[in-house]
């Protein structure tokens, strides 16, 4: 069967996306980029451009290009929206024969419908040479005011466009429905849509078969562009403020602000402070004019505290419309680029005290879920095959109570993993292995789920047994972990039912203190980690000593007992760095040692290869860890 | 119990539940055989899907990271086009100018190359008109000034060139 585009048509721009494996993925232009300028154009050599490059020839063609053309669509040229948009557009605009709108684009008037049907057809070419096959049907969004007859001409538009158009469904929905918020049974949900020319305000109900628009609100001539507008006006004041010129009669420079000025908002979504630096902007008699400012983010909150009041103050009058409460909304879904700003989603928290759904793309979030609707139409989203995953980390104890994980938090199961692992003492003859779950990097710190014995080892040194701990979790959720000695094929298992069965409680509590403990727990594996190193290297250092015998100097000998004995007397000190140095200095001192040693034994014997130790236990972790300590005799 | 007692000791009934259920069993497991083929397919597909985009994102890193280097080119360049006159042979001048070089060499070994119009007729495909002045004679369309060099990685537009053009 082909598969279903999700595409959601916007007024500057339109995504799409397909369900891929399983999941809704945005699909790339033929440009490369994830959305399309909602542009067409016919250029004076009568050629027909959509997208990015109609919009590369805007200002030379403003007669011919046409865009914003998804507010004139599917209505009469009597509107008063019409008739206000008409004022504003560059291109014109005239009344047809039944009533409705036309625009002029090159020699012909168009129905705005054509020239969404230009865009989606774009659309199309790009998405089926990007995927290789043919795409024949498509689900497109729409605003959730969207009359009907609106809404048919987004469709007839679809059709025209060469698609089988399965369904129109609404942008808030299409949000919702890729948070998968539509699963919820009686759920109010607010969508906040601040795009670039658009601001819409959409409540939603959930019932158990179907998603109601209770209200819609907003102004359809605010976005994230007079964003960009204060900034840049900001920008151009404080120029000419400064140096008395006056930038906005200076195309390229005012290219070049209005880039900055994107570039500066976007920043300060991220970083408290931006710079805005434009070396050469101009340059007048006396010379070059650079221009350079700091922008901080409370001076841009200030600067557009105006436009985010009054989107909340309409968010606020689309509630009281259908005489909700704020506290009667379970769910707040965020659309639109300009939501990443930290204080836009401030003010929404402070009206729900809440935390919106902001985790998807806000650009992307209408085409993914148009993408997820698809999915559902082709019946890819099967219920039966959703897998579970792993809410926390799964791992064992290891040398110094560290938590070594095999299978990391949101491992999709069934899954297994198997990991090799050592002694950590002479002739040790058996190991524990102590199960754990969670995020922390002490293994004490972590939830205990089991441990069992694994004994009978023959005698053998430290890090020379090959003891294999595999975990495997099925699809139920049952976790199995076993262990066995490779040298005697001895094995040791456990089964740990409902290792996933945590209460959600439990799992965010853990997960939050593994978040705040994170740093703190990283010093104290890596001092437990530099300790153990220490460890290894003075006993390594000790027997390549006693096995070189008299083949060393008399003076490296008692160099290298002198750092041997230094390093033993501050390993197991809290001081990370001290152990550090003195691990550092010991390790030269016995690779000096060994690398004459290896000269002489190549000098003596020619023909023979020496034995390669450094292989060893290479790809070994650290040595199993044995609660007792009477079983590390090099602990003492 | 031997064989021929078991089947004996079946009555008609029980031995056409047993083949319904022998049948039920046999679609089941050709249903699961086919999902979990399927699923095993689709996982492949993924991962050649995985890398391809890996591939891709590498390669937009690479442009979005050439692309922030260009802005601080640019800007060098405006720096040598406004060096005064009564400088131009100071070895120091000279020096810095030779830093605008070495981006010039950075950017070849790594493919980028540049687009600079003045004179030709706009073309969208590499383009991006930011102004248009009237000049008498002269052909419409054509570029008068760049104020912006394009570029290109790889052949494909990374940048347009930002050009005034003939009314």
């Amino acid at each position: 069967m082909s598969k279903i585009l999700g595409i959601d048509l916007g007024t500057t721009f339109s995504a799409m996306a397909l369900i891929e494996a399983g999941e809704p993925k945005i699909v790339e232009n033929k440009e490369g980029a994830r959305t399309t300028p909602s542009i067409v154009t016919i250029t004076k050599n009568k050629e027909r451009l959509v997208g990015i490059l109609a919009r590369r020839q805007a200002i030379t063609n403003p007669e011919n290009t046409i865009f914003s053309v998804k507010r004139l669509i599917g209505r009469k040229f009597s509107d008063a929206e019409v008739q206000k948009d008409k004022k504003i557009l560059p291109y014109e605009i005239r009344k047809a024969s039944d009533g409705g709108v036309e625009v002029k684009m090159g020699e012909k008037f168009y129905k705005p419908l054509e020239i969404s049907a230009m865009i989606l057809q774009k659309i199309k070419q790009d998405a089926e040479e990007k995927i290789g096959e043919k795409i024949d049907e498509a689900i497109i969004t729409c605003p959730a005011y969207f009359d009907d007859s609106q809404r048919k001409a987004t469709k007839v538009a679809g059709e025209v466009a060469g698609f089988k158009v399965r369904r129109i469904i609404n942008e808030p929905t299409a949000a919702a429905l890729a948070y998968g918020l539509t699963k919820k049974k009686d759920h109010q949900i607010v969508v906040y849509d601040f795009g670039g020319g658009t601001f819409d305000i959409s409540i939603l109900n959930v019932s158990e078969s179907t998603v109601e628009v209770k209200a819609t609100g907003g102004d359809t001539h605010l976005g994230g562009d007079d964003f960009d507008q204060k900034v840049m006006d900001w920008i151009v004041n404080s120029f000419k403020k400064d140096q008395g010129i006056d930038l906005a009669k200076d195309s390229l420079a005012l290219q070049r602000i209005k880039e900055a000025a994107e570039k500066a908002k976007i920043e300060l979504s991220s970083s408290l402070e931006t710079e805005i630096n434009l070396p050469f902007v101009t340059s007048d008699a006396a010379g070059p004019k650079h221009l350079l400012y700091k922008l901080t983010r409370a001076q841009l909150e200030n600067m557009v505290s105006d436009y985010i009041d009054k989107s909340i103050e309409l968010m606020k009058k689309t509630l009281q419309e259908i005489n909700l409460k704020p506290e009667e909304i379970e769910e707040i879904v965020l659309v639109g680029g300009q939501t990443r700003m930290p204080k836009i989603q401030e003010e929404i928290k402070k009206v729900f005290g809440k935390e919106p759904c902001k985790e998807i793309n806000p650009d992307e979030v209408v085409a993914i879920g148009a993408a997820v609707q698809a999915g559902i139409l082709q019946g890819d989203v099967k219920d039966v095959l959703l897998l579970d995953v792993t809410p926390l980390s799964l791992g064992i104890e290891t040398l110094g109570g560290v938590n070594t994980v095999l299978i990391s938090k949101n491992t999709t199961v069934p899954t297994s993993k198997t990991q090799i692992f050592s002694t950590a003492a002479d002739n040790q003859p058996s190991v524990e292995i102590h199960v754990l779950q969670g995020e922390r990097s002490m293994s004490k710190d972590n939830k205990s789920l089991g441990r069992f014995m694994l004994d009978g080892f023959p005698s053998a040194p430290r890090g020379v047994p090959q003891i294999e701990v595999s975990f495997d979790i099925d699809a139920n959720g049952i976790l199995n972990v076993s262990a066995k000695d490779k040298a005697t094929d001895k094995t040791q298992s456990i089964r740990i039912e409902g290792s996933c069965g945590v209460s959600e409680e439990e799992i965010e509590k853990m997960k939050k203190e593994a978040e705040i403990h994170a740093s703190q727990d990283k010093e104290k594996k890596e001092l437990i980690e530099a300790k153990n190193v220490a460890d290894t290297l003075v006993y390594g250092s000790e027997k390549t000593l006693k096995e070189a015998g008299d083949k060393v100097s008399e003076e490296d000998k008692k160099n290298a007992e002198e750092k041997i004995a230094e390093l033993k007397k501050i390993k197991d000190s809290e001081d990370i760095k001290d152990i550090k140095a003195k691990t550092e200095d010991l390790s030269q001192v016995i690779q000096k040692i060994g690398a004459e040693m290896y000269k002489k034994a190549q000098e003596k014997k020619p023909d023979e290869k020496p034995e390669d130790k450094a292989e060893e236990g290479k790809t070994e972790e650290k040595p199993e860890d044995k609660k007792d300590d009477e079983e590390k005799p090099k602990k003492e | 119990m031997s064989k021929e007692k078991i089947v004996k000791k079946l009555s008609k009934k029980g031995l056409e539940e047993l083949e319904k259920e022998m049948k039920e069993c046999k679609k089941l497991r050709e249903e699961y055989l086919a999902g979990w083929q399927r699923s095993k397919a689709d996982f492949l597909n993924y991962q050649k899907e995985v890398d391809k985009r890996v591939g891709m994102t590498l390669s937009l890193t690479r442009i979005k990271w050439i692309l922030k280097m260009l802005d601080i080119h640019d800007n060098l360049e405006r720096a040598r086009e406004h060096v005064p006159k009564k400088l131009e042979n100071i070895d120091w001048v000279k020096g810095v100018l030779q830093i605008e070089s070495q981006f010039h060499g950075f950017f070849k070994e790594n493919g980028v190359e540049r687009i600079d119009p003045e004179g030709k007729q706009f073309d969208p495909n590499f383009h991006e008109a930011i102004e248009q002045i009237e000049i008498k004679g002269k052909e419409s369309g054509i570029i008068v000034e760049v104020l912006e060099k394009g570029y290109m990685l790889d052949s494909k537009v990374i940048r347009p060139a930002k050009v005034k053009i003939v009314k």
